[in-house]
């Protein structure tokens, strides 16, 4: 646990001195950015000192056709969370849509190996608890940066634990269960990393302020997730809210 | 419950997929011709590195309203700032903006532009949904277009892609940027300046997975 306190510690001085240089009015839409900036640099440093070099690596040592694999089972794995999610949501369309690729996909697809239901024109899709509390009508609450899991919100943090009510792991008791769990994490973790190498690089090297343009992302990502890619044309910002007169 | 229901109803309502309707049969007419346009050049190998960027730079001119865009990134710290600080920072951004839609676009090359719908957001302001395929794509992509039309003419306000508005995206940084500087435009200026000295717009990505 002593390495965990320390990265607290960190996060905690980094932090301190974060919201010591910075004028309330600039975050008046991050409430908690003090916090949030503190573990904007501990990711950063954690990303460059352990997960990008990991993934890196399994990029040069596992070839395309074994990552899609792994990324396929982990993604199969993911099928109960988001076939409770969906319908929560009441999309029974897409419940049916995940339980066929789950059923195909563990069976003719060995084990999720292969996601021969996309082949077959049943795309994959995923939802999880802060989209579900979303179209409910929950708000997003604050923007927050949680340590090595990366951008959130308050809605969203809280159905990221949620989910693990709909997660079957949760009620299966046996030996090595605890190692399994944590295992899965790691690998996913190190196979989204590997999957987004390019896509970061790029936006870090386009990007402007790097907080800020995460934070961009996270939200307008997470609002197009929440509207299963349909745009909410009334969501859209006012191009002449700031004209002086047009 | 009552709310919880309105809420619910409101979202499915306003979630209409685009296909369903077609507002606006010119914006879907006009960004069909222009996308062509844009994958054209992309695609063009008689042109070399630098008289494609050329070539794109002219058809970004001609296709978005630089100056707007540009007021509109700036947010709230466009009102009552010096008309000539604003001519400076259009400048910049004109190069900067470029040349992340160059980049952002870059990996294109033989794919196919269809329209697939349209929706009005208010009169002379609306969307249009596209899609990309084929070419260099293992799948279909969403692109939507923010259109604008005044006195007749068309312009381009903002391109959603990967689900990210790129504009929306230009204007959080760059308030982000001014507001931890005390409101003071100079700054962003200064940041884009050298963004655009270095060429630093992102790079193209071939392995892209979006979670």
């Amino acid at each position: 646990m002593r390495p965990v306190f320390r990265a607290l510690a960190l996060i905690g001085a980094v932090s301190a001195v974060s919201a010591c240089s910075t004028n309330s009015v600039a975050h008046q839409d991050d409430p908690l950015y003090g916090w949030n900036k503190g573990v904007f640099e501990f990711n950063n440093a954690a990303d460059k000192i352990i997960v990008k070099p990991v993934a890196k690596g399994y990029r040069a040592v596992v070839p395309k056709p074994g990552r899609d694999g792994v990324r396929n089972i982990l993604s199969n794995l993911r099928s109960p969370v988001t076939f409770g999610n969906d319908v929560l949501q009441g999309k029974f369309g897409r419940a049916g849509k995940t339980l066929v690729r789950f059923g195909i996909n563990s069976t003719v697809g060995l084990l999720g190996l292969f996601d021969v239901a996309d082949r077959a024109g049943i795309e994959s899709h995923t939802e999880d608890m802060g989209q579900t509390l979303a179209t409910w009508g929950v708000g997003s609450g604050p923007y927050i940066m949680l340590p090595i899991l990366g951008p959130s919100n308050l809605r969203d943090a809280t159905g990221f634990v949620l989910d693990f009510g709909m997660e079957p792991m949760t009620y299966m008791r046996f030996k090595g269960r605890q190692a399994i769990l944590t295992g899965r994490f790691g690998v996913n973790g190190v196979s989204v990393r590997e999957a987004n190498l390019d896509t970061i690089e790029s936006l870090r090297a386009s990007s402007l302020d790097e907080y800020a343009s995460l934070k961009s992302a996270y939200k307008q990502l997470r609002a197009n997730a929440i509207a299963d890619g349909e745009i909410i044309i009334d969501d859209l910002p006012d191009y002449d809210e700031y004209e002086d007169d047009e | 419950m009552r709310k919880m229901i309105a809420a619910l109803m409101g979202v499915l309502f306003m979630a209409l997929p685009l296909s369903a309707a077609y507002a606006a049969p010119d914006d879907e007419a006009f960004v069909q011709d222009k996308a062509n346009e844009a994958l054209a050049i992309l695609a063009d190998d008689s042109l070399d590195q630098s008289a494609k960027t050329a070539r794109f730079r002219d058809y970004v001119d001609t296709v978005t309203d630089v100056p707007r865009v540009a007021r509109f990134v700036l947010g709230k710290y466009a009102r009552g700032v010096d008309p000539e600080k604003i001519t400076e920072f259009t400048a910049v951004f004109r190069e900067y903006a470029s040349g992340v839609y160059e980049k952002q676009l870059g990996n294109f090359g033989g794919e196919i532009l269809k329209v697939k719908g349209s929706k009005d957001r208010k009169p002379g302001d609306s969307v249009v949904a596209s899609v990309i395929s084929g070419g260099q794509l293992d799948k279909p992509l969403d692109v939507n277009w923010r259109i604008r039309t005044r006195n007749g003419k068309k312009t381009v306000l903002d391109v959603q892609i990967f689900g990210i508005w790129l504009a929306l995206q230009q204007r959080n940084e760059i308030t982000a940027v001014i507001a931890n500087n005390g409101g003071k435009i100079d700054a962003a200026i200064k940041v884009l300046k050298d963004k655009v000295s270095k060429g630093d717009f992102g790079s193209q990505s071939k392995e892209t997975e979006h979670h």
